[in-house]
């Protein structure tokens, strides 16, 4: 479970998030959608212990991130949006790595790497050097660090970008497997589509502030026009009209 | 043509810029060093006419070939011995390489490009470091414009030849071996020829050679026979022509110069031709064709003695040194000073203490080393340690890593570097030296808490400083501020160590050795204790409000 408690962070002038209060429950996909510079990354730092809030706190799994940030991030496996690691690592080197310092035992991991290897089609990879890795296996290697330690809260910055398709399509599976499994899991996108598509509840965030949340049935209600699809509302809650105007008034 | 000067205008802004990040700053600095450098050049003036002023008795001939040879033997030498890894590392390993490229330019014009800026380079030092040397051989005999202007192009020209020589070395072996090997290896050739010229410095002694008259006229005469031979010898023969006015010889010698320098530098580009394209290709293509396979079962598990998490991180380090080279490139260096050191060590210590000397000298010395191992193998490596987690850091503060585990973690390798390398020298103590009780007291409070000192102000003034970037040059990993405060705390540990060299005389005095050393040894180490402690716990506080951008 993960709770914001009026969670803000400015950047000198730059209110980046502002008074975010949000829930997110074990077993749920929560989207976290919101146009580039939302405050989408800033918000996950946050969550993950990365970056101290300006005010207010997070708790996961009822544990203060602030209060006790140790035992917290032992609950949480983060992607981040870029997928920067130890270039000099071999795959497997790395995944034992992790392991290591969250504390897992060293043949539950080696189970638990096997497994991912396999997943992602990683095998004849493993032991390789990450920095001969394409940027989408660097992405899985990501996402299998971020699961070796088997946290309960997954937190996942812009997923899905850098894989191919089928991957993708992976991806998405394991996140719906890993919540009905009871796992909560948190993740930012500015694309709608992939929010539409894979979460139960979506936050839409824009300039720091959390400016509508529900179900896509709930948010499709909130519209103006019922009719109108989910990519109207987005636009008109982020300001996007004028940009769908000047498209169609280009008669695109 | 254009393209060259294009790229060496580019050079001149890019290494002012260098010089600070602010504008008003950057004036300064230049004015700073170009203050510095009339300073430098005075002083030199001056010391150059006292010593071509100086008559000796004895010898009744002019000091001035000798100075002015010894004086561009000098250049020449450290020109020659530097200008390896200099062109080397802006041949090959500039940051704009790539960019350059890209661009529609042929490798010979960035080649040419960077030769001349590096002659430039260069010869701005001579100018400063060389030229008074000759101006005050022009001032001591009268000379006129045209001695001066001559001189000056010959010190300005003087660097074009041993970079030259350089040159005809490393651009044909680049095409053979990686740039990057070969830099190991000139580096290892550097400090051989290091080992040899203190190996010679001590066996030659001059302070026992120069005290008899006879001596004096020996090594004069032999100076001076051996002077003619001397391919230098022609910059004097140009100067003492051009200083007696007889300006049409003097301008033929400098002629003689002017071709074989242009020589020179003709056949380097000629030989750039067809050989500056494949090194700089070994460079661009490294990257894309080694994958390397490797067995986790091999790797190195050497500190299983340690708690997991600690231990997963310095193991981590021990592969990023083995496998990066640029790391290792940098860490390379403070290794091979460390072997020229424990050269210098071994002669030293051969020599036995002179039974009325009141202190004892030699034991000075040994204390000086254990001081100096420690501060190159663990201040110099643990930030660096720290800092090469740069872009990757945020796996660590997202895992459940605490900062003080984070900076324990830092401080294993320098801390077990450190003491492996004092391991080394007492044990050698102890062989050749006999010592007495007082002294292996001494030695190993020393030796066993000085690199527990030297890596936790290594890794805790680091942490202080915590910016995590990426950066092409490991040795600019580090910030400057830290690199200040850790000289600075370096010194003031080299300070504190001398101290309780002294302490330790007085205290023997007292209470005899053994109690003495027994007294140091619990001083020193609740001392180092006391520091480390509270160095680290401050550095692990300032960790937890760490920002990862
Ligand atoms: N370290 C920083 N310093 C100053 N401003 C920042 C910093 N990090 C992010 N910002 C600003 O905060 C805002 C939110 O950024 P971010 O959270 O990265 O947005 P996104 O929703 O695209 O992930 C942006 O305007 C960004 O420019
Ligand atoms: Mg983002």
């Amino acid at each position: 479970m993960i709770e914001t408690k009026n969670l803000t962070k400015d950047f000198g002038k730059l209110l980046a998030v502002n008074n975010l209060n949000i829930t997110v429950n074990s077993g749920e996909i929560y989207g976290f959608l919101g146009p580039n510079g939302a405050g989408k990354t800033t918000t996950i730092k946050m969550l993950t212990g990365l970056l101290k809030p300006t005010k207010g706190t997070a708790l996961i799994d009822g544990i203060d991130i602030l209060k006790d940030p140790i035992q917290a991030k032992g609950h949480i496996g983060l992607i981040p949006d870029s997928p920067m690691v130890y270039q000099k690592l071999t795959g497997r080197e790395f995944l034992y790595f992790v392991a290591d310092i969250f504390e897992v035992q060293r043949d539950s991991a080696k189970k638990k790497a096997n497994e991912i290897f396999e997943m992602f089609s990683l095998q004849d990879k493993a032991d390789v050097m990450i920095e001969n890795y394409s940027y989408g296996m660097k992405q899985k290697i990501v996402i299998a660090a971020a699961l070796i330690h088997n946290p309960s809260v997954l937190i996942f910055d812009e997923p899905t970008v850098g894989l191919d398709p089928g991957s993708a399509k992976l991806v998405k599976d394991l996140l719906r497997a890993l919540a009905e499994k009871g796992k909560t899991i948190f993740m930012s996108t500015h694309i709608l589509e992939i929010a539409e598509r894979m979460c139960d509840r979506i936050g839409i965030i824009n300039q720091g502030e959390l400016i509508a949340e529900g179900t896509i049935k709930e948010l499709r209600g909130k519209a103006k026009d019922k009719t109108a699809n989910l990519e109207d509302l987005f636009l008109e809650l982020t300001g996007g009209e004028d940009t769908k105007d000047l498209i169609k008034f280009l008669g695109y | 043509m254009k393209n060259v000067l294009i790229l060496l205008r580019t050079n001149f802004r890019i290494s002012y810029n260098s010089l600070a990040k602010n504008k008003k700053l950057r004036l300064i600095f230049a004015i700073g060093i170009g203050v510095a450098g009339v300073v430098a050049f005075y002083l030199l003036l001056r010391l150059s006419r006292f010593l071509y002023n100086l008559k000796i008795p004895l010898v009744n001939i002019s000091l001035a070939p000798l100075i002015l040879n010894i004086v561009m033997l000098i250049a020449f030498i450290y020109l020659l011995l530097g200008s390896f890894s200099i062109m080397l590392s802006t041949l090959y390993f500039s940051s704009d390489t790539m960019l350059l490229l890209s661009l529609p330019l042929k490798e010979r014009d960035v080649f040419l490009g960077r030769f001349v800026f590096t002659v430039f380079e260069e010869s701005i030092w001579l100018l400063f470091l060389m030229y008074p040397f000759f101006v005050g051989y022009g001032v001591v005999n009268q000379a006129n414009m045209i001695f001066y202007a001559e001189t000056l192009l010959f010190v300005l020209l003087f660097p074009v030849i041993p970079l030259a020589v350089a040159v005809f070395v490393i651009l044909p072996l680049a095409k053979k071996i990686h740039p990057r090997k070969l830099q190991n290896i000139i580096m290892v050739i550097n400090v051989v020829f290091g080992i040899l010229i203190v190996g010679t410095m001590q066996i030659a002694n001059p302070s026992y050679q120069i005290v008899s008259k006879d001596a004096l006229t020996n090594l004069f005469s032999h100076g001076f026979s051996l002077m003619r031979f001397l391919p230098t010898n022609i910059g004097v023969y140009l100067t003492m022509s051009l200083a007696e006015r007889n300006i049409l010889i003097g301008t033929f010698i400098f002629a003689i110069y002017l071709v074989i320098s242009a020589g020179a530098f003709c056949f380097c580009i000629l030989l750039s031709l067809n050989t500056y394209k494949e090194g700089l290709g070994k460079i661009r293509t490294v990257q894309y064709v080694k994958i390397v396979k490797r067995k986790a079962e091999k790797e190195f598990k050497g500190f299983s003695f340690l708690p997991t998490k600690i231990k997963a991180v310095a193991e981590k380090d021990v592969k990023m040194i083995r496998r990066d080279q640029k790391l290792s490139v940098s860490i390379f260096p403070i290794i091979a000073y460390l072997a020229v050191f424990f050269f210098i060590f071994v002669v030293v210590l051969g020599k036995k203490p002179s039974a009325n000397e009141p202190l004892d000298l030699s034991f000075f010395t040994l204390l000086f080393f254990f001081v100096f191992s420690s501060y190159m193998a663990s201040l110099q490596i643990a930030p660096m340690l720290f800092y090469t987690e740069s872009r990757s850091v945020w796996v660590l503060f997202a895992s459940k890593i605490t900062s003080q585990e984070l900076l324990w973690s830092k401080f294993v390798i320098p801390f077990l570097l450190g003491e492996a390398m004092n391991a080394l020298f007492f044990i050698l103590m102890i062989f050749v030296r006999h010592p007495s009780i007082n002294m292996i007291l001494v030695s190993v409070a020393l030796a066993l808490f000085l690199p527990f000192i030297f890596s936790t102000i290594g890794v805790s003034t680091s942490a202080m400083f915590p910016v995590f970037k990426e950066v092409k040059n490991p040795k600019k990993i580090i910030p400057g501020k830290v690199v200040l405060i850790q000289t600075v705390m370096g010194y003031a540990m080299f300070g504190i160590a001398f101290g309780f060299f002294f302490l330790n005389n007085l205290l023997v005095k007292v209470w005899g050795g053994t109690v003495a050393g027994i007294a140091i040894f619990i001083l020193v180490g609740i001392l180092s204790f006391a520091i480390g402690f509270s160095l680290m716990f401050v550095g692990s506080r300032r960790l937890n409000y760490v920002e990862i951008q």
